[in-house]
């Protein structure tokens, strides 16, 4: 289910403004759009890889990406990781 | 045929085919921003869309414009050779085409770059009659060419899956830019969770300094997954290669170590006159990024 933090990560894609805003002063950004200091820490990070594991621990996106909330995540992005063709 | 006659055949046949049809469009590298307003509303009016993308946001919001969706993500398991979860998503797709759905599966990506189901589905789909059609998306090499400022029609690009060009000793030209894809994961055809071992990196660098100075500037390259961070672009002299931490998304980039010279009895045959190509000014395509980074280590 879409969140204030996962809409705001989506807004960047459709705001090219406020990304240059972001990027000029991420602190004045972050503060307007009303998230948590844990979810600010993250995304003053510089670390994808944190942010994602962020997402995946939410049950509602783990969802969503097809894993039961038992099964592992990826530590790294799996990809599409593409079986060289062996037969020639 | 003229081409009246051919198109009227064809939507003829189109009529004629069986109900069902799959459209098979990508999500681009970075969430959301990158999806094409085709793709999404293909999406948004599939019957079903069954969806491979890695990133969380991306697959809640295609479950959100499109409630059918379902992730084949599943099918990856753990040690599972690839191919094997290949072979399942192709039928689960093929599975929802025969029951006279409109599919749209989606992929990561352009939907047909390094994406096996996707191209055997359609090919699959249109055997057994059925009208299917993928359309393009934005790549990782398409994100490269931007991020890194190549363009691939300067001195020629040449693109191989890593593990592919080692065990088929690809020919190459090192006066063209050279990307390899999958460095991370060299010799491991199994999905794996966790991080892959790099050791077939040793391997490839091993390789490509028979062809290349050790010395030469190469590029480790990922772009990024959201946009608010900037790309890993990391510059690394060839030989160092294997010394440097990469993950299973990592693309190597060399640009080239020659200039390719003019063949003149080419250029006679086509017209060209060579003193106008002789005064053009002749650059190899070094990121100008990599070409500082490399002056500052003379």
């Amino acid at each position: 289910m879409a969140s204030n933090f996962t809409n705001f990560l989506i807004s960047f894609g459709e705001d090219p403004q406020q990304l240059e805003a972001f990027k000029q002063d991420p602190h004045a950004v972050l503060d307007a759009a009303g998230l948590t200091p844990a979810e600010k820490t993250l995304l003053l990070s510089g670390h994808p890889q944190l942010i994602r594991s962020a997402l995946i621990a939410d049950p509602g996106l783990k969802e969503a990406m097809g894993l039961s909330p038992d099964q592992s995540s990826p530590t790294t992005l799996p990809g599409f990781i593409f079986s060289p063709n062996l037969g020639s | 045929m003229t081409g009246k006659v051919a198109r009227a055949l064809e939507i003829k046949f189109e009529t004629l085919m069986k109900p069902g049809s799959l459209i098979v469009v990508g999500t681009g590298i970075q969430f959301i921003g990158q999806i094409t307003l085709e793709a999404r509303a293909h999406i948004k009016q599939a019957e079903k869309v069954l969806f491979l993308v890695t990133d969380p946001i991306t697959a809640d919001w295609i479950r959100d414009i499109n409630p059918t969706a379902e992730s084949l993500y599943p099918y990856y398991q753990q040690g599972k050779a690839r191919i094997n979860s290949y072979v399942e998503m192709i039928e689960r797709i093929l599975g929802e085409v025969r029951k006279g759905l409109r599919i749209c599966a989606v992929f990561y990506g352009h939907p047909g770059v390094f994406v096996y189901p996707s191209h055997e589905a359609i090919k699959q789909a249109r055997l057994e009659g059925f009208s299917a059609k993928m359309l393009p998306g934005i790549s990782s090499e398409d994100c490269l060419f931007a991020d890194l400022g190549i363009d691939p029609a300067r001195t020629g690009c040449q693109s191989f899956e890593a593990t592919d060009f080692l065990i088929h000793k690809r020919k190459f030209d090192t006066g063209c830019s050279l990307i390899l894809w999958q460095i991370g994961c060299i010799g491991d055809l199994t999905f794996n969770v966790g991080p892959y071992d790099s050791r077939g990196l040793h391997v490839l660098t091993e390789y490509l300094c028979q062809y290349y100075d050790a010395a030469h500037p190469a590029i480790i390259y990922e772009a990024a997954e959201y946009p608010i961070f900037d790309p890993t672009i990391e510059h690394v002299p060839l030989a160092k290669l294997a010394e440097t931490q990469i993950s299973p998304i990592s693309t190597l980039y060399i640009p080239p170590q020659t200039t390719a010279s003019l063949d003149y009895e080419m250029l006679d045959r086509l017209g060209i006159d060579s003193h106008v190509l002789a005064s053009a000014p002749q650059t190899i395509n070094i990121p100008a990024e990599s070409k500082k980074f490399f002056d500052e280590l003379k």
